[in-house]
């Protein structure tokens, strides 16, 4: 009865899970088209910007691994080499905090934004599995405008 | 209050520095908003509850390291990093970090 559940549940996590990642890239793709113009870099710490204006701005998302996947991950790791249940993951969430980042400079009319940095924190969802495959992606910058 | 994370104010003039303000903030979940985490958890995909949740913590911490600057009679923060760390289970610390500057 308990391995039925089980497996009832990782077979709904499968397709479900994978139904909402597909949405989600689609999703992914349409916005980024519209951010095309927003343009973003790394370097500009010690540029001068004394003709310009700006401002800190900073987006996040956190993005969680669906039961399958996570099982998956699970056994990858026993094998070694890529993990690519969590590669394709932190992927997703990269790109929504950016999409996120530009979004917030679009809405201040900004044009450019200048040292990007990208964080990353892992989340622990319940006491019992400290792994369970949440994690934060967090991206800042300064807008300039 | 001017911030930025680069070394200069667009726009400003850095007149004087105060040195490095600070602000950090320790959150846990909520309740009510964990069990919908967790079966969320389930199919994957973005958990809104802990998106809100980081983001309040960091606009609290923020806040901190805002009102340590004024005290010190700063109008700006220059070079403003971010660190998240899970420093138990289910909560985490944002801390915040930058050089409180006067700008003109």
């Amino acid at each position: 009865m308990g391995l039925l559940i089980f497996f009832g549940l990782l077979i709904s996590a499968y397709f479900v899970g994978r139904r909402i990642e597909n949405n989600h890239l689609r999703d992914l793709e349409i916005r980024e088209k519209r951010y095309r113009d927003m343009t973003f870099r790394s370097t500009g710490k010690k540029e001068n910007f004394s003709d310009q204006r700006g401002q800190l701005i900073f987006a996040s998302v956190v993005i969680g691994q669906d039961y399958f996947k996570l099982i998956w991950a699970l056994f990858s790791s026993l094998v070694g080499g890529r993990v690519y249940a969590y590669e394709k993951l932190v992927e997703r969430g990269r790109r929504e905090s950016l999409l996120r980042l530009q979004q917030k400079a679009q809405m201040m009319n900004a044009k450019e934004i200048v040292n990007v940095r990208f964080e990353t924190a892992q989340i622990g969802l319940d006491a019992r599995n400290n792994a369970a495959g949440a994690m934060e992606i967090f991206c800042y910058g300064t807008a300039l405008n | 209050m001017f911030l930025s994370n680069i070394e200069s104010i667009p726009g400003k003039t850095i007149e004087a520095q105060y040195g490095v303000v600070l602000g950090s903030s320790v959150r846990s979940k909520h309740l009510g908003r964990d069990v919908m985490a967790g079966l969320k958890n389930l199919f994957g995909g973005e958990l809104k509850a802990y998106t809100e949740l980081l983001n309040e913590s960091r606009e609290e911490a923020m806040e901190r390291m805002i009102q340590q600057a004024k005290i010190q009679g700063a109008n700006g923060i220059v070079n403003i990093r971010f660190s998240t760390s899970a420093i138990t289970v289910g909560a985490a610390e944002i801390l915040v970090y930058g050089t409180a500057v006067k700008v003109s």
